[in-house]
């Protein structure tokens, strides 16, 4: 499980072995390699990249003066290809492929009925839960509403936000960051009561931010997704949605209002309009019909799903806090920074988005910088209070 | 199983060591899977004597005698180019040779993909490698450089060569 750790053992004992050690040690060092094959498959891996490190470092070209005035600058250069001889990935490229030819939603505003998705995250339950019954009754007012009125009323302004031929990342002042995929778009409407953002055309990947005091309410058409600090992509098209949930947990709930749900049970003989449909965790998909079915549910392809998403991750001097979440909106598996210096620790720099291990190993490679993988995130925390970072 | 590790075989390792580690943990056309290796020279260990650990004196030479023979005999068993009675030089010079023309291949990829690893780290974690093991500085002269102390340079190097050792891992 912990092979990071393991291998700095390992590192540790090399150098230490190097470095004429005493009787004790050397002792130590023995019963530390008798303690499981995977030490001494350590060790000698660590031998191999001693001998391989020489190598590669002797076509460095910067001097000494040039390292030092490198390392001075600490924060400012993280200069990151993949692989080796590749070459540097245009902005035009971005652009996937079939963005421009995708027919994006029409008619989503002939909905008969609204479904509604709610996403809770673990650590607070029970405040998710208060939340989804306000959210409830809320959204029973706005269908009724709906089948006289268009909706979201157009008497409210709202900003509007349009990406053009590239993906476009708006990061809104409640530190939600939202992508919009080529040619789509979206109208934010925040107040001191609540968050609204609605999708009008195409697709985006929404990161949350974290304010219990205004929740956040994401409409798509008719179908309304509730706060909270997941990370999900929407891509709305003929009035049906497709929600991927990336990171964190989303129920689907479908509510319509009374009379439709009379009507319906008649018809279909479904006998609570109230059931929650699907739960998605994170790696899951569902799409959800205009009139509230969900027709598919299963294992995400989340690269496929984010697909849109730029290839690469540039930023500048910006907080390590901040780039992992960058990160989030491409792995079900979350980087999490659990230390507030390191959090705030500003860097600067370009990664390869689906490569978050580049990015995960360059922390790593801070001192004092502990990584555990966990099953479902990636945490960084510091062994103690790190004075040099 | 030669317990005895005279002081030239441990100053020749201390060198070949590398070169040895090379040949077991690369899994380029060898019959012998180097888990299978590892594992052997891991048994070898456990049963060199359990009395005391500390019975053996430089246990880093200790190691790479005991995998210089495993591969000894194994190149016996293989019966191709047997090696000439005790001659563990001859044994490295031979690993070191590459013996098929992919090799040469295979060894520049891996550098490429070092160096770029090493563009990756944090530029003090970078310097820091480049100037222990391009310029032979030692940690004191490094933390002089840096302005660091110089169980901070080793943390830098222990970060380094983990973060290598991952990134290689990745890539096989």
């Amino acid at each position: 499980m912990n092979d990071r750790r393991l291998t700095e053992e390992a590192a540790t004992w090399y150098l230490d072995m190097q470095d004429a050690p005493d009787a004790r040690m050397e002792a130590q060092f023995m019963v530390w390699l008798r303690r499981s094959p995977q030490h001494v498959a350590e060790y000698m891996a660590m031998a191999q990249m001693h001998g391989d490190l020489r190598a590669a470092t002797a076509a460095e070209q910067m001097s000494i003066d040039e390292l030092r005035s490198l390392a001075g600058s600490e924060s400012a250069v993280v200069a990151l290809h993949r692989g080796v001889g590749r070459e540097h990935p245009s902005p035009l490229k971005r652009l996937p492929q079939g963005a421009m030819d995708a027919p994006y939603g029409k008619g989503a505003m002939d909905a008969p009925c609204g479904s509604r998705f709610s996403g809770e995250t673990r650590p607070r339950k029970p405040r998710a839960k208060a939340l989804t019954w306000a959210a409830a009754a809320a959204a029973v007012l706005v269908v009724c509403g709906a089948l006289t009125a268009t909706w979201p009323s157009p008497a409210e302004p709202g900003i509007r936000y349009a990406a053009g031929i590239d993906v476009r990342e708006v990061t809104l002042d409640d530190d939600t960051v939202v992508q919009l995929s080529p040619q789509s778009a979206m109208v934010v409407r925040f107040d001191t009561a609540a968050r609204r953002i609605e999708l009008v055309e195409g697709s985006a990947s929404f990161d949350i931010g974290k304010d219990p005091a205004r929740p956040m309410k994401v409409t798509v058409g008719r179908q309304q997704i509730d706060d909270v600090g997941t990370v999900f992509d929407v891509q709305r098209s003929d009035g049906a949605a497709q929600v991927t949930v990336v990171s964190g947990q989303v129920s689907v709930w479908n509510l319509p209002s009374p009379w439709l749900a009379r009507a319906r049970a008649r018809l279909t003989g479904t006998p609570s309009p109230r059931d929650r449909l699907v739960d998605l965790r994170g790696g899951e998909t569902a799409r959800v019909d205009a009139d509230g079915h969900v027709t598919g549910h299963g294992q995400a392809n989340v690269a496929v799903a984010t697909q849109w998403l730029p290839e690469d991750i540039r930023f500048h001097d910006t907080s390590v806090a901040e780039v992992a979440r960058r990160f989030n909106a491409y792995s079900t598996r979350p980087l999490v920074v659990d230390d507030p210096e390191l959090a705030g620790k500003r860097i600067s720099g370009v990664f390869h988005a689906r490569d978050p291990e580049a990015f995960i190993a360059y922390v790593d490679s801070l001192p004092h910088v502990r990584v555990e993988r966990m099953t479902d995130r990636v945490r960084f925390s510091t062994t103690h209070r790190a004075t040099q970072l | 199983m030669s317990a005895e590790t005279p002081q030239s075989w441990a100053r020749l390792l201390a060198d070949k060591g590398p070169t040895l580690a090379n040949y077991f943990l690369r899994r380029v056309s060898h019959r012998w899977d180097a888990q299978d290796l590892v594992q052997e020279v891991y048994l070898r260990l456990l049963r060199s004597g359990d009395a005391s650990a500390g019975a053996v004196r430089n246990p880093e030479a200790y190691l790479f005698t005991v995998a210089a023979n495993l591969v000894k005999e194994h190149a016996q068993m293989q019966q191709r180019a047997p090696i000439s009675s005790e001659g563990l030089e001859e044994v490295i010079e031979r690993l070191a040779t590459p013996c098929h023309a992919g090799a040469d291949v295979d060894r520049a990829l891996r550098r490429q993909r070092l160096a770029t690893l090493i563009g990756r780290l944090s530029p003090k974690c970078r310097a820091v490698l480049v100037m222990h093991y391009r310029d032979d500085l030692s940690y004191r002269e490094i933390g002089e450089q840096l302005s660091i102390s110089s169980n901070m340079v080793k943390k830098y190097i222990v970060k380094g060569l983990a973060a290598c050792r991952q990134g290689m891992a990745r890539y096989e």
